[in-house]
């Protein structure tokens, strides 16, 4: 039976510890036999984005050194699993071996509802719940994973209705290190994505990534919206 | 002489260093499948129209007669010049013209000062086209003696005036036919013309005929 | 232009607050961004006509001193004149000294973004020769003693409003927002200057190196009157706009105006050919083409940055950013704003000038998505941010504008290399990780309502100017995993909670 690992993120795992077990229980319900590496800390990208690649490269060799036993790796983050697929390989360019480590964990890690739907086919691993849910589409998984449908098909096999927003792709404003270094815009962005959410008229806005939910959840928080922020795993898992 | 050189050593002294093979191949976007489209001249007819262009047909060079008299009147033309190619000519334009007392001879010679008549004074321009291209609207013109780059650009309204052998569906083709004359060199200047002359600089409103003809005619004869 | 890149923050701030520049945006991009998706999606071929553009510009530019040579020497043929400016100086003092040489006092100009890299208009004045853009779009914010604020369409971050306002006090005419009269009004004005200039002005869209010919793209008309009625007509490109053959053209012709514009092609395309034909009818003298340098050299030196020389100006990736949205054209400082003029911007100017620009992007790809010759925009991004980031500021030898460079903000820098450093330790130890988190709860628990922090004192709280920051969970993912976990792999972490 094949092991997999789940790479929780650090945000996961030190902030939204819930869509972690959401995740776990998908993948479990799913037949999986899943593990949670307790060496993994953070995939580095947060300082690969800011042009520190130094600081980045020892966090990747961690992250590929955690994964690499493992059958598969599964990841609740877009971002994070694009990380390692599309730009580990980049980071060590100049490391022939480390290279061809990153290469090998990329080809085996995948988004938590990319496996799902893609690999298992099994979306209905997702529990059961009521209710309408709109859905922000994540940057790094709509345009460098290309997942877009996967995330819905997961909602709609747990019974939810979905109300798509207008813009859903638009960049919600977050961008790492962007939502400090250039706050103002960032804030700017993020207002113009509340609005569309709030409009698209669900008690709830999900979306595949942590970072992107931090960000419109505090927004949301900061207007006193009722609606709330939630990661497409915890909508799915319930009822499970 | 010394910059040429210069700059040409310092692209050969950049280009050194090869690009890096990407790693990682980017997925792009998946797209929907595109609609079928028509060809030939129901594709030049739709798009011309889409353009605001005005296309109409005349089998005979009485026929042409009366559509340049229609257009003479409805627009109340008096300045019309057409040039004097083998078509418009078996198409009897001029004579037509002539007789409506609208024709203007050729205002696009400069004089001996070297000074060229005012574009304003024209009301209307009757020329020919070299090709044809269906799927963008386009009428190609190649400028050559007798009917110049101005001829088709410094008038209210132009008429082009073709046939359906001059149609080819893309500009592939279009290339093909036209290549060989512009490798000669034998010409200066080749233009390709989608539509009237248009502008969307001021809050992307379009406004039809700014420095060309904002009315634009295409009229397929034979 | 005066070089406002080291301002970047503060022109960003501006345009924010800028109301009326925020709806002008809004609703010209939007649009401009769904004419361009339908156009394209018109073409069943639209992706492999992207991948053999894409493919026929890295061939020119592997191999770009020999397509120089084949264009210039087949406008020499056709009877041209090539010349060559290794910097914006060099191509100003040509453009100048050819119309000095030929008594010229008035230049008429079709849209060249080539021009306004080389500030070739102030140049222009103090020889005392007077430059008229002849496309509204750049008379307008030529009027207004402004640069132009996007690569295709100059006075977008202008309502009708302030063009009325504009022409009324400038021309004198009387006040009317109506688009249509705003037009008639520039097209009279303008009409006559066509013939009296003595120099007829323009860019080039792409140069044909097999024929030697020159593409002008255009809707208006005045590209065409400028390159034909005066007796002189110089065009001025970039070295990187280079064609290989008519055929490479038909794809790059497909991929423009519809990227740019939404249009199949622009209501005139001309293909110049060298100076009139001694039997032709009309039609410039002479032709003179000035092949430009300016730090293009440079960028191809670095072989990451050079696939930016692919671009081919059409503006797509302009109007897909949600960044550019938010702030229009000219709060990057510059000639080039957007996300390619992110890239070029500091490759070309050098990243001491323009150090903010490479982090003005969330990354999020829609300018990859949207650019016709697949410049993977966010990669040449993260470039430059880690040349920022860990090499020492590459300053440009000669670059434009009058600002000395200006280094990060050294403390700026040294803090955050410090708190990278720091971060990065952290993370490398899982237990230390989790302390941090324990920690950051402890502190921020009593400060915190149902989950959510409002205000972190300083130096942390950028984050929460504009939204709430989240509270730690009680307790981590890997402390739950560890407290939970059942007996052997196989079973795991039971879930009572």
């Amino acid at each position: 039976m094949p092991r997999i690992a789940l790479f929780t993120t650090c945000l996961v795992d030190q902030f939204f510890p819930g869509v972690g077990r959401a995740a776990l229980k998908l993948l479990r319900r799913a037949g999986c036999r899943v593990e949670f590496p307790p060496n993994q800390t953070c995939c580095g990208q947060p300082f690969f984005n800011m042009g520190h690649r130094e600081a980045a490269r020892p966090l990747a060799r961690r992250t590929i050194e955690v994964l690499r036993p493992y059958d598969a790796a599964v990841l609740p983050s877009g971002s994070c699993a694009a990380m390692i697929r599309v730009h580990y390989p980049e980071l060590f360019r100049h490391e022939p071996r480390w290279q061809a480590a990153a290469l090998e964990v990329g080809r085996k890690t995948f988004e938590l509802s990319e496996y799902l739907v893609n690999v298992l086919g099994r979306p209905d691993a997702a529990g059961r719940s009521e209710g309408t849910v709109t859905v922000h589409d994540s940057c790094h998984l709509l345009r460098e994973l290309r997942i877009q449908a996967e995330p819905r098909t997961l909602l709609r096999a747990a019974g939810r209705r979905i109300a798509e927003m207008e813009d859903a792709a638009v960049c919600c404003g977050f961008g790492g290190a962007f939502a400090v270094k250039m706050g103002p815009i960032s804030g700017r962005m993020l207002s113009s994505k509340l609005d569309r959410i709030e409009a698209a008229g669900a008690p709830v806005v999900c979306a595949g990534d942590v970072s992107c939910l931090m960000h419109i959840g505090g927004g949301l928080s900061r207007r006193g919206s009722a609606v709330r922020a939630v990661h497409v795993a915890e909508i799915a898992a319930e009822g499970l | 002489m010394d910059n040429r050189r210069a700059i040409l050593d310092a692209i050969r002294a950049a280009l050194k260093d090869p690009r890096p093979q990407a790693l990682v191949p980017h997925r792009e976007r998946p797209r929907p499948p595109a609609p079928a489209l028509a060809k030939g001249l129901d594709r030049f007819r739709e798009v011309f129209a889409e353009l605001q262009g005005q296309y109409a047909e005349a089998r005979s060079a009485a026929e042409v007669g009366a559509a340049l008299e229609r257009l003479v009147s409805t627009r109340g033309l008096r300045r019309v010049f057409a040039t004097d190619t083998p078509r418009l000519a078996r198409m009897n334009v001029r004579e037509t013209l002539r007789r409506l007392g609208v024709f203007c001879a050729s205002p696009y010679r400069p004089d001996e000062a070297g000074a060229h008549p005012r574009p304003a004074d024209l009301d209307a321009l009757v020329t020919g086209a070299d090709l044809v291209i269906a799927e963008s609207g386009t009428l190609v013109h190649v400028a050559k003696p007798g009917e110049g780059r101005m001829t088709t650009l410094t008038a209210p309204l132009h008429v082009v005036l073709f046939t359906a052998d001059q149609v080819v569906d893309t500009l592939e083709e279009a290339i093909a036919r036209l290549g060989p004359a512009v490798a000669s060199g034998e010409r200066s200047c080749v233009t390709l013309i989608s539509g009237p002359s248009r502008t969307a600089d001021i809050e992307k409103q379009l406004f039809i005929g700014v420095h060309g003809p904002g009315a634009l005619h295409a009229l397929r004869v034979g | 232009m005066d070089v406002a890149t080291h301002r970047f923050r503060e022109n960003a701030a501006a345009a924010l607050a800028d109301e009326p520049l925020q709806q002008a945006l809004a609703k010209a991009l939007r649009q401009a961004e769904s004419v361009a998706a339908a156009a394209a999606a018109e073409r069943a071929d639209w992706e492999d006509l992207r991948a053999r553009a894409r493919a026929m510009k890295e061939e020119v530019i592997d191999h770009l001193d020999w397509y120089l040579d084949q264009f210039a020497a087949q406008v020499e043929a056709r009877g041209g004149t090539v010349h060559w400016a290794r910097t914006a100086a060099e191509a100003r003092a040509i453009v100048i000294g050819l119309a000095t040489a030929r008594g010229v006092r008035l230049v008429v100009k079709g849209k060249s973004m080539a021009s306004e890299e080389i500030d070739l208009n102030p140049a222009l004045e103090a020889a005392g020769i007077r430059p008229v853009e002849g496309d509204l779009g750049e008379y307008i914010v030529q009027l207004a003693g402004q640069p132009p604020s996007h690569l295709t369409t100059p006075a977008i971050h202008l309502a009708r409003g302030q063009i009325a306002d504009l022409f009324h006090r400038v021309l004198g005419v009387e006040r009317n927002e109506d688009p249509d009269y705003l037009c008639q009004v520039a097209r009279q004005t303008l009409r006559g200057l066509f013939r009296e200039a003595g120099m007829g002005f323009t860019g080039a869209n792409f140069a044909v190196a097999e024929t030697g010919t020159i593409v002008l793209h255009e809707n208006e008309g005045n590209i065409r009157l400028a390159a034909t009625l005066p007796r002189l007509h110089v065009a001025l490109l970039g070295i990187e706009k280079i064609v290989p053959s008519l055929t490479d053209l038909a794809v790059v012709m497909r991929l423009l105006p519809r990227a740019s514009t939404g249009q199949r092609l622009t209501a005139y395309t001309s293909w110049i050919t060298g100076p009139r034909r001694p039997d032709e009818d009309d039609g410039p003298d002479e032709l003179h083409v000035v092949l430009l340098d300016n730090g293009r050299t440079r960028l191809l030196a670095d072989p990451v940055a050079r696939d930016a020389l692919r671009c081919i100006r059409c503006g797509a990736c302009l109007n897909a950013c949600p960044v550019f949205r938010m702030l229009g054209g000219h709060a990057y400082g510059w000639i080039l704003p957007g996300p390619i003029g992110s890239v070029l911007t500091p490759a070309l100017l050098g990243t001491d000038r323009a150090a903010d620009l490479p982090f003005a992007s969330t990354l999020c790809g829609a300018c990859r998505d949207a650019c016709p010759v697949r410049i993977d925009i966010p990669a040449l991004l993260l470039h430059l941010r880690h040349l920022i980031a860990e090499l020492p500021p590459a300053p440009a030898a000669d670059a434009p504008g009058g600002t000395p460079p200006v280094p990060l903000a050294p403390l700026r820098g040294a803090l955050e290399r410090f708190a990278v450093a720091f971060a990065s330790r952290i993370l490398r130890s899982p237990w230390l990780f989790n302390l941090s988190g324990r920690m950051a709860r402890a502190f921020l628990w009593p400060i915190s309502r149902a989950g959510w922090v409002r205000w972190i004192p300083p130096p942390f709280n950028a984050w929460t100017r504009c939204r709430d920051f989240p509270l730690p969970a009680r307790q981590s993912f890997r402390r739950w995993w560890k407290e939970n976990a059942g007996a052997g792999e196989a079973s795991g972490p039971d879930f009572t909670e």
